[in-house]
């Protein structure tokens, strides 16, 4: 095939261009790694994430090309590149579509909406690109974006609150934006800086148009000859309520605007700021009235009425909780430094390094940080038995491969606060006694491996990262490294694996990574939640830590709130908070007033907690008595419409994917799980299917190999355990809320009055157009995709059960 | 240090596993993922037991003791764990233990066995297991549950043991059959004969008090499975699994009286998918239960594809020579194993031998330089061929291309539109050549125009042979579907065809009309070349995979195993015979032909030696030690050089005379087709498509 960029047309030509091409990179890397010999098997993802970004997939040729001068071989190449999700070795078509199938995004439809996607581009049925090469599509265990549910990134684009009906709509977007790609903003910032404009440029921020926000804002302030600094900053946690932006004016009065539309931004601008000269003012309430006459969009109302109601559900949103983790929310630009300094920031290094570190540790004892990553294990514990062992190199790694779908703790605290996470590696390097820190983020956040990586460059300009830290005996590397994309490599030991450039395969504990971990040394390994704890616990001390929280628990948890909830986000609450607190104070009820039926947490590892135990406080120990687990947080919240099988079911498809397939238990057990799911929620299931899931279900629990297996069943376990009527009807061939497709069909009520409303959106032609009429569906045809539902005004279609009849 | 073992205190080195010190006081761990000695990672999970201070169930192959550790291994929950591991593993896999046919035979008789000796030549023995046991008055539950009934007809089972309790010779057997498609049952695949009773003897791990067998069912064949046991075995499908007898699944789920599992039996993968690896060995995928044990411990050999449920075992081609046949023995199932004669896919892989052989103007350069190297890049195994100024070639997907042979640049290329290994002949600017849907087909070279086309029904694996038989041109050509055709070169016209007892994957050689060729059922047979009657036959140890080559009155043919016959012909008959050279091991791995000078034999052997061979004495004159493992590739006679390339790149070339290596090449890739030697310069082409010219160095 002929090479897009140059005009190359025979093949041996492209094959020779593949093969220099493949030797720049390999060389790159090799000068980058210092290597004196050929580059060693250990850089292999590294090496086939180069190759993929170069060439889009990893040909043939260019791998070819590696086995000849490298240490790796074919074996290991295959083994490694079929492992992680992230390498293809076909070619995909010039856009890839992601739709994203997280928890949040599942429950509010994710698979309607990647069928949508495959009807509106003409895809074959077992084809994953179109015919023209434009599109390809796949789905995505979690982009991290669940409050915007459901969400699908094409390319590096991002959009939220997809609906099926209109895909074509977000397309047609997309097409718009890569046309418009180029347009530069220019900004000519001389004079008086009149004040701040503060917005969230995450990459939840962005889907939900925060880029068009700021340029609005951008081409406002050309317009009217305003000067302020347009600051981007970090994730305020406000998801639903994004685009968000802050105008902060110099006597420090901050007016917050949630939810704006960037033809708000003008009017809001001028409300706060004078237009630099007569004209120009004249000039834009001409331009106004013009504008206003032709879209017939009043901007009064806006700025005047919305004060107190625009603000009251982020006020309620925002109270209650208690930032450690995410302290500077909605103020502080992420990549500051100086800023960050300003604020406090590595006031808890320069602590440590004072102290010696047995001390240290002790007060990483003393405050009772337990490991935020799903185990709940103490971190003092950990650090110190890692300080303990005598060998010469030691690590540090920050986990930050958060697989959970529901889950964008790690996500949002590495892009707003890297500088943050960073601090605490580095005091936990100093505690133990490591040279070499290593931040692994899961290839899926590419924003926050590129804010990462500004930040480790400006750490190590102000002497944080190097040879005699702050002028001390203290001397520490830091590097990256991207995770491949598997849900297994959050399990620690499959996480070294993978480093050292394995199949993210775990192996059995005893010996713990504290003693042998990666290439064999003691490794500490913490999350980037626990190590963002840190830096506050050295600086405020132990004591004050520990007054956060419940008896077992201490500090606050970062969680993602996503589901049905009025108001998604991010949030920091102190251990101990109910889950009704966050679902009804912070998360502002249930979304259409649904009633609460169970709050998920903890995602694949995790359980449902029903509804009339969610007065009990959240903690370590309260969840896992519940047979749900801490987790690294996701919170799903899960309304009257949601069929706890298809919940269990959801999960169970997403492990038996996920499973690295090492050990028996996992790889068959979590299938022939999925396989009775399968069979109860298509309405093929009996109870003794029933009872061997349950069987199953423990021994899964009791014999896997590693963590992620052995709490693989929860979603299955604690379902059967408060929900297990929903299981036996669906025996009885009832799914209550119609999640399960295969049991039910649409059927119109008698309340139609033959609008057509239906018939006109149907992608399927299922409804005959008969104006007048009460309409009818074709089962035959239906797909059940449900947009009539929404499309009807009169509430006529419902789902039935077919077996009920 | 001390642990505690079922209550029992015992002192323990705490230097190995938990596995190896509960087996060294006599506790049965069962466990199939570990090998001692070997590297191994946990996985099957049936050596579980429960360390009672933590609460937790730990794979002991992968658990170190620790002081004051206490260990259950024989509670109801320990062992409830083991046996559903068993029953997932089993959900996962797929394969007959026991042929249906013989686990039906209400007279004991070991159906699947009699079937499998015959095929392998050796009726004496399989009348032997008859033991004088007759089937008259039985209903033949064997042929009702024979699995070949599913897919079409059931193989006549009664029949052929009549037949062999008259002691009808193999031959005439075959020959009486060959009109009556029945009886091909005998035509199939043939196993390694076991070396003890499948139940009996059947592994140290069985518990003697155990009378029960576990017996694992194939189940039934969907549509499309029906139509590819069809394609791949011409009658009987030889069900049962050919390394049951080692197969650690079976014995444990004897032992824990496994009848079958309560999630299911089956599996996702092909069924009774065999991948040739190296040599005997052959890969099951659908019976692997993914252990690893093949993969941890080769070298850039078997590797791990995919993850989770999805992931298998597999072996890349190119990495299939880094495996060695003995890590059969370490496969805890049936899915790695040993083959006496190879299945279809392996003979697939084997030689191709081209009928054009003779250089009369060639000379070997003294001083051989590469000239030009051409890099295709496809897997590449028929053997080129020099036509009208350049080097034709021709992948595996029937890429043809034409180089200049001076400068290597392409000047010509024809696609031909389907799979093809055999290498191809060229008379008259007309292509002749098979390909693996079984077409024969012939293609002017002019305008790239199909003549003509003729369907067998089997692969084909050799170059057409083109001969003049009185006064008439004729085509020889062999297939899979076990017939020896002869067509006219001119129209395609089937003239006449010869049936034999299994795939056909040499060619033919000629000697005064009459055609000889070896079928892989060990018979090398002679033809009549006018009325396509066989004349004559000759039973050998082995199969017989490569063409036979003819030397005035004599014919030189090598079997697998290594042996070199010579045959002395006259008038269509052999008039004797005698063993050239005997095959120093049974391992077998001869693919290439023999080459004969007036005084010398030639032979490559599988033990990677270039053997002399005096054609009068037979006595060998001198060998010489190859540097790699020789293929399919024969060496090539050019005056008193000898040009050799070896299975694993290495090119060289000897004296006649003494056997002392002249010069080395190494192309760092396989080789398998034949090299072509024009004046003073040669050509190689390895197996990844590429090109290489030598010519003399200035």
């Amino acid at each position: 095939m002929a090479c897009e960029n140059c005009n190359i047309t025979s093949p041996e030509e492209a094959r020779q261009a593949i093969r220099t091409r493949t030797d720049a990179i390999i060389e790159r890397l090799w000068s980058e790694a210092g290597e004196k010999q050929r580059l060693g098997r250990e850089y292999i993802i590294p090496l086939l994430q180069s190759l993929q970004a170069e060439f889009s997939y990893l040909p043939s040729d260019a791998l070819e090309r590696v086995y000849e001068t490298t240490d790796i071989d074919r074996a290991q190449a295959i083994s490694v590149a079929t492992f992680y999700a992230q390498f293809r070795m076909i070619p995909y078509g010039k856009h890839t579509i992601r739709v994203c199938c997280g928890t949040a995004c599942h429950v509010k439809g994710a698979n309607i909406v990647y069928d949508a996607f495959r009807r509106e581009l003409n895809m074959a049925e077992d084809s994953i690109t179109t015919d023209d090469q434009q599109y390809s599509i796949e789905k995505i265990a979690c982009l991290g974006c669940c409050a915007l549910a459901p969400v699908v990134q094409i390319d590096n684009k991002i959009f939220g609150h997809v609906q099926p009906g209109r895909v074509n709509e977000v397309l047609a977007e997309f097409e718009q934006l890569s046309n418009d790609a180029g347009a530069s903003s220019d900004s000519d910032n001389n004079g008086d800086i009149q004040g701040e404009v503060r917005l969230g440029m995450e990459n939840c921020c962005q889907a939900s148009g925060t880029a068009e926000v700021r340029e609005a804002v951008e081409l406002a302030c050309r317009e009217l000859g305003i000067n302020v600094t347009i600051k981007p900053v970090s994730c305020v946690g406000a998801c639903n309520l994004v685009p968000l932006i802050d105008v902060a004016m110099p006597d420090g009065k901050i007016t917050r605007y949630p939810n704006i539309r960037p033809e708000e931004v003008k009017e809001v601008l001028l409300h706060h700021f004078r237009p630099a000269s007569r004209l120009r003012r004249l000039r834009n309430v001409m331009l106004n009235r013009v504008d206003t006459f032709h879209t017939d969009q009043t901007w009064d109302n806006i700025v005047y009425q919305s004060d107190f109601q625009r603000n009251q559900n982020i006020n309620t949103f925002l109270e209650g909780q208690h930032r450690i983790s995410t302290e500077g929310y909605g103020l502080m630009n992420p990549l500051n430094i100086e800023e960050y300094i300003a604020r406090g920031g590595f006031e808890g290094l320069r602590q440590a390094l004072k102290m010696n570190r047995g001390d240290l540790i002790d007060e990483v004892l003393k405050s009772g940080l337990r490991g935020r990553g799903g185990g709940g294990f103490p971190s003092g514990r950990k650090w110190k038995i890692v300080a303990e062992q005598t060998d010469n190199e030691k690590f540090v790694i920050c986990n930050g491969d958060e697989g959970d779908p529901g889950a964008f703790m790690d996500r949002i605290l590495l892009e707003s606060y890297p500088l943050r996470v960073i601090e605490g590696l580095l005091i936990a390097a100093y505690a133990v006694g490591a040279r070499k820190a290593i931040l692994y983020i899961r290839a899926e956040y590419p924003q926050a491996v590129i804010r990462v990586r500004r930040a480790l460059e400006m750490c190590r300009e102000r002497g944080f990262i190097g040879e005699h830290v702050l002028d001390t005996d203290f001397s520490v590397d830091v590097s990256l490294f991207e995770g491949a994309g598997a849900f297994v490599c959050g399990e620690e030991t499959a996480l070294i694996a993978s480093i050292e450039g394995k199949r993210g395969f775990p192996h059995p504990r005893p010996p713990y990574p504290s003693k042998e971990g990666l290439f064999g040394h003691p490794t500490l390994i913490n999350n980037v939640e626990t190590l963002s704890q840190v830096p506050f616990i050295v600086s405020h001390g132990a004591d004050i830590y520990a007054k956060v929280g419940t008896e077992g628990s201490k500090g606050t948890k970062v969680f993602a709130l996503a589901g049905k909830v009025r108001h998604g986000g991010l949030i920091e609450v102190p251990m101990g908070t109910t889950l009704r607190q966050i679902v009804e104070q912070i998360g502002g009820g249930m979304e259409n007033d649904e009633k609460l039926k169970a709050v998920q947490t903890g995602g694949p590892s995790g359980g449902c907690i029903p509804a009339e135990l969610c007065d009990a406080p959240v903690d370590f120990d309260a969840l896992s008595e519940m047979g749900a687990i801490m987790g690294s947080g996701g919170l799903v919240v899960l309304g009257e419409s949601d069929c706890m099988v298809d919940v269990a079911r959801y999960f169970l498809n997403f492990i038996s994917s996920e499973s690295c397939g090492k050990c028996t238990f996992c790889r068959v057990g979590a299938r022939r799980m999925l396989d009775i799911l399968d069979k109860l929620t298509t309405g093929t299931g009996t109870m003794e299917d029933i009872d061997r899931l349950e069987v199953l279900a423990n021994a899964v629990k009791k014999a896997a190999l590693c963590g992620l297996g052995r709490t693989a069943p929860n979603p299955v376990l604690s379902t059967l355990r408060y929900f297990r009527n929903e299981y036996e009807e669906h025996v009885r061939g009832i799914c209550r809320t119609g999640s399960c497709k295969k049991m039910v069909r649409l059927t119109v009520t008698d309340d139609c009055i033959g609008c057509t409303k239906c018939a006109r959106c149907c992608p399927a032609d299922a409804i005959p157009f008969v104006p007048y009429e009460k309409h009818t569906i074709d089962t035959e045809l239906c797909t059940l995709c449900g947009l009539c539902i929404d499309e009807c005004d009169f509430n006529a279609i419902k789902y039935e059960n077919k077996r009920q009849q | 240090m001390r642990i505690s073992v079922n209550n029992n205190s015992i002192e323990v080195s705490g230097q190995r596993p938990l596995i190896e010190e509960l087996r060294e006081i006599g506790i049965r761990v069962p466990s199939m993922c570990y090998a001692e000695g070997r590297e191994h990672r946990s996985s099957c999970m049936v050596c579980m037991v429960k360390d009672v201070k933590k609460g937790v169930m730990l794979p002991s192959c992968s658990t170190m003791p620790y002081e004051g550790m206490e260990i259950e291994t024989d509670t109801d929950e320990v062992r409830e764990l083991r046996r559903l591991s068993l029953e997932l593993l089993l959900s996962d896999h797929r394969a007959d233990c026991e042929a249906p046919c013989t686990l039906v035979c209400q007279r004991g008789i070991d159906v699947a066995r009699v079937i499998r000796l015959l095929d392998e030549g050796k009726p004496d023995e399989a009348a032997g297991l008859l033991d004088n046991v007759s089937c008259e008055g039985c209903k033949a539950p064997c042929e009702k549950a024979c699995r070949r009934g599913t897919v079409d007809e059931c193989v006549p089972i009664r029949e052929i043991l009549q037949r062999l309790r008259n002691r009808e010779s193999v031959l005439e057997l075959h020959g009486e059959v060959s009109d009556a498609p029945r009886c091909e049952g005998l035509r199939t695949t043939v196993q390694r004969p076991s070396q003890h009773g499948a139940f009996s003897d059947a592994s140290a791990t069985t518990h003697p008090d155990e009378q029960f067998t576990f017996n694992n069912r194939l189940g039934r064949f969907t549509d499309q499975e029906k139509e590819r046991m069809k394609k791949l075995y011409p009658q009987c499908l030889h069900c049962a699994c050919e390394g049951r007898d080692k197969c650690q699944l079976r014995s444990l789920a004897s032992e824990a009286r496994i009848k079958s599992s309560r999630y299911g039996m089956g599996s996702t993968l092909p069924v009774k998918e065999q991948i040739p690896v190296t040599g005997r060995l052959v890969y099951e995928p659908a019976k692997c239960i993914r252990c690893g044990l093949c993969v941890y411990n080769t070298q850039d050999g078997f590797t791990f594809d995919k993850r989770g449920f999805d992931m298998r075992v597999v072996v890349p081609e190119e990495s299939k020579s880094h495996v060695s046949e003995k890590i059969a023995s370490l496969c805890p199932t049936g899915a790695l194993f040993l083959k006496i004669l190879m299945p279809l896919m392996l003979l697939l892989t084997g030689c191709r031998h081209s009928a054009e052989g003779e250089y009369p103007n060639a000379e070997l350069p003294e001083h051989p330089q590469l000239m030009w190297e051409h890099r295709h890049n496809v897997r590449t195994v028929a053997s080129p061929l020099a036509y009208d100024g350049m080097i034709l070639f021709c992948d595996k997907h029937g890429q043809m291309k034409g180089l200049d042979e001076d400068t290597g640049e392409e000047q010509f290329s024809l696609s031909l539109d389907g799979d093809m290994e055999a290498s191809f002949t060229i008379e008259d600017s007309t292509l002749y050549v098979g390909m693996m849907d079984g077409h024969v087909r012939s293609l002017s070279l002019t305008d790239a125009s199909e003549r003509w086309n003729y369907e067998t029904e089997g692969q084909i694996a050799a170059a057409p042979v083109l001969t003049t038989v009185n006064g008439e041109r004729r085509l020889f050509v062999g297939s899979y579907d076990n017939y020896m055709y002869t067509l006219s070169p001119q129209t395609g016209e089937l003239i006449h065809r010869v049936p034999t007892g299994y795939y056909i994957n040499g060619g033919a050689a000629l000697w005064q009309g009459y055609a000889l060729f070896g079928g892989c059922d060990a018979w090398v047979r002679i033809v009549d070349g006018t009325s396509g009657e066989p004349t004559d036959s000759l039973h050998l140890d082995s199969y017989i995979p490569s063409s036979p080559v003819v030397y005035g009155d004599c014919a030189y043919v090598a079997d697998y195993l290594g042996d070199v016959y010579e045959l002395t012909l006259s008038e269509g008959h052999i008039a004797s015979h005698r063993k050239l050279l005997s095959a120093e091991e049974d391992d077998g791995g001869m693919l290439s032909v023999p080459i004969v000078s007036r005084d010398d034999v030639y032979v490559l052997t599988p033990d990677r030696r270039l053997v002399c061979l005096n054609r009068k004495t037979g006595e060998e004159k001198w060998h010489s030690l190859l540097k790699g493992e020789t293929g399919e590739c024969s060496p090539v006679l050019v005056d008193n050089r000898l040009l050799v390339c070896t299975k694993t790149g290495v090119v060289t070339i000897h004296d006649t005379s003494t056997g002392q290596q002249l010069w080395e090449y190494e192309t760092g890739e396989q080789i398998i087709s034949k090299p072509i030697v024009g004046k003073s310069r040669y050509y190689i082409q390895t197996a990844r498509g590429t090109l290489l010219c030598f010519a003399e160095g200035k």
